[in-house]
């Protein structure tokens, strides 16, 4: 009962503290925010260009030139500008200039695309679009040389499509919102690791630890309550996060949360081992404070808390992400939510759990040795 | 009934002996003061009866169970006071005293109304569901006092629990101690405050460099350095003082004459102001003042340490 009593004082002096409900509660609601509406563009997939210019110049008058004619007619309400240009050399230069995007030179049975390098989004935005095109030609071609009959019904609808796609996953990639409440949640977890280093200070620093052990109480009910009092409160925190990202900023999480808070209890048993062990490591709390944050926005980094990792294309920085165990944390979360895919769980769980035995241990040695 | 019986304790940090071959007897329904300054191993000696750390050397009972052999059981039975001021500041009144009152097995009814008592005993029951952020360094004091206390212990060791308040939360507290005495509680008492363990204490423990000096009641000790009292009389003028006459007076030993002051030497057993007075007043000499001199706590500690209680 001892273990009951002194986990509760822990959670209730935890949730009562000002300064630990605005880190670890505001704050992260607040990042979330932020950061998903302000980063939606990096995330959501599209992105407003301009007008297309694509010139081109018909140097024969066959089969495929009049298959082009009704391709550009049927891009018509698309942002695409098809400019004729008949001198072959002037709508090189244009290209060359930036004046267009690409020059197309259309001849009996093949096509010379000529574009910019300097503009070369635009360039591929027109490549892709004159492939379709290709893409569309041969097709017709093919079927003419051996069912003409059914290319009829093929051109006589405009809107034929080639090619079915089926959705397999409706929601397979994270909007900066989806992004931003995993990695924000999991990274202000980590943060819970100050308020265990603190509740561990404090005791040595108010002597209310030194009072504790006049009690009959034993020094392995103090440490497991400790421990346990600030997994609770943190899951208390993590819960109205996760409820505010959900619910009134609409991120998605996936349809199995067991399995997700599974992951983030690890997490926090992880961070609050890791506080803890701080605590009775370091005995001022100004430089134990300091170390974790330090620490945490490193592995916070290298775990994409801040920004998804592979953006930055470092093979480098992609390898030495494996050392952080918010990395792992974050992509078992995503792949559950977003891909139903359930093989990095045991990893993360494993990671997460083995390292928050560890430090318990070395807490649990030093605490045998020493009164706080 | 000895509540608490130690018995050649040594400890040493390092170099340093806090503790050197410490030897003392509480018995039950005392209050026990234990005086020493800054360094003499009061502390550490409660810290070992308290289980937080262990002696090196000799032995301690504790209603006559070996710490060590019963710690649980001891534990149980006793309450301490620290000397900081060991409360949480998150938790109010109330649920301070009730947290550390739960630590020694009180539970539901008995921790609530052993709670209250607490409470109220040190004079905060109608303070009890606030936080002791804003309250007095009195208040603070007596609530600290209060958590060691709801389970009702058969002996309390107070370690200066009167640091640094005002004149009226002291007398609350000393007040507190005499009737936690009186409730059937033996009491250790440390201090650096001699006219404390002067007004409370039934029997005072000298400590000085790890070990006791001087062991005895108030008056006990008062003997041990000295056999005689001293009275300094102030008159207009010595022309008239007979010494011889004086000096006839049973149980004077010796008379000083300092310009317009007499200091008057006598055997502490014998009783001879009123004597000494009308001796004044027939001789017509008018005395302007008169103070008597009798060893006090403090002469005996320094005569016994060589230094101040608060050195």
């Amino acid at each position: 009962m001892n273990v009951f009593y002194i986990m509760l004082k822990e959670i209730k002096t935890i949730l009562r503290s000002k300064s630990t409900v605005v880190m670890l509660i505001l704050l992260p609601i607040m990042l979330m925010t932020i950061l998903g509406f302000a980063l939606s563009g990096t995330f959501d997939g599209t992105s407003d260009f301009g007008e297309v210019n694509i010139a081109y110049c018909c140097n024969d008058q066959g089969a495929m030139s009049q298959a082009f004619d009704k391709f550009i007619k049927s891009q018509e309400n698309a942002n695409i500008k098809f400019i004729e240009e008949p001198n072959i050399n002037k709508g090189i230069n244009a290209v060359k200039n930036a004046q267009y995007t690409t020059f197309l030179v259309i001849g009996q049975d093949n096509l010379v695309l000529y574009k910019n390098s300097i503009d070369n989004t635009y360039s591929q935005i027109a490549q892709a679009i004159l492939s379709a095109f290709v893409d569309s030609y041969n097709t017709k071609s093919a079927i003419a040389m051996n069912n003409p009959a059914a290319l009829e019904s093929i051109t006589s609808d405009p809107n034929y499509d080639f090619v079915d796609t089926v959705s397999l996953n409706k929601k397979k990639q994270p909007s900066s919102i989806d992004y931003y409440a995993v990695s924000m949640l999991t990274l202000i977890i980590m943060y819970s690791s100050i308020t265990a280093a603190t509740t561990i200070s404090s005791e040595r620093n108010r002597k209310t630890g030194t009072r504790m052990l006049t009690a009959p109480v034993k020094k392995y009910e103090i440490l497991l309550a400790k421990f346990l009092g600030i997994i609770v409160a943190a899951l208390v925190q993590s819960l109205i996060v996760f409820i505010f990202s959900k619910y009134i900023l609409g991120a998605y999480w996936g349809n199995d949360i067991i399995s997700t808070f599974a992951i983030i209890t690890s997490e926090i048993s992880f961070a609050s081992a890791l506080g803890v062990s701080v605590g009775f490591i370091v005995k001022n709390i100004n430089a134990a404070e300091g170390l974790l944050q330090s620490f945490i926005p490193f592995i916070a980094f290298l775990g994409g808390a801040y920004v998804p990792l592979s953006i930055m294309n470092s093979n480098a920085i992609m390898q030495l992400s494996n050392i952080s165990p918010l990395k792992w944390t974050n992509n078992a979360i995503f792949q559950i939510a977003f891909a139903n895919d359930y093989s990095a769980m045991p990893k993360a769980l494993a990671i997460n759990l083995i390292l928050a035995a560890g430090l318990i241990f070395i807490s649990a040695h030093i605490f045998k040795k020493e009164a706080f | 009934m000895e509540v608490v019986k130690i018995d050649g304790l040594v400890k040493r940090f390092g170099d340093t002996v806090a503790l050197d071959n410490l030897s003392l007897n509480v018995k039950e329904g005392e209050i026990y003061g234990l005086l020493g300054p800054n360094g003499a191993g009061k502390t550490t000696a409660i810290n070992i009866m308290c289980g937080l750390i262990t002696a090196d050397r000799g032995q301690i009972c504790i209603f006559g169970k070996d710490i060590y052999k019963e710690p649980d059981f001891i534990k149980n039975n006793i309450g301490v006071v620290p000397q900081e001021i060991a409360i949480y500041e998150d938790l109010s009144a109330y649920e301070n005293v009730s947290f550390f009152a739960s630590l020694y097995g009180l539970r539901g009814k008995a921790l609530k109304e052993g709670s209250e008592m607490a409470l109220e005993f040190v004079g905060l029951d109608d303070r009890a569901y606030e936080k002791p952020a804003g309250f007095s360094g009195g208040m603070k004091r007596r609530l600290n006092i209060a958590c060691s206390i709801a389970h009702r212990p058969k002996l309390i060791i107070m370690d200066e629990p009167t640091v640094g308040i005002d004149p009226q939360s002291r007398n609350h507290i000393l007040e507190s101690v005499k009737k936690l005495n009186e409730s059937g509680s033996t009491i250790i008492y440390t201090t650096h405050y001699m006219e404390e363990a002067e007004a409370i204490c039934t029997r005072i423990a000298i400590m000085d460099y790890g070990k006791i000096v001087a062991e005895g009641s108030k008056d006990e000790l008062e003997r041990i350095v000295t056999d005689v009292n001293s009275v300094i009389i102030t008159v207009d003028s010595m022309d008239a003082i007979d010494k011889d006459k004086l000096l006839n007076i049973n149980g004077i030993r010796n008379i000083e004459i300092r310009e317009n002051t007499i200091k008057i030497t006598s055997s502490k057993e014998i009783e001879n102001l009123d004597k000494i007075i009308t001796y004044f007043i027939s001789s017509h000499i008018p005395i302007r003042h008169v103070e008597a001199q009798t060893p006090n706590l403090e002469t005996v500690f320094l005569t016994l340490t060589g230094r101040k209680l608060r050195d």
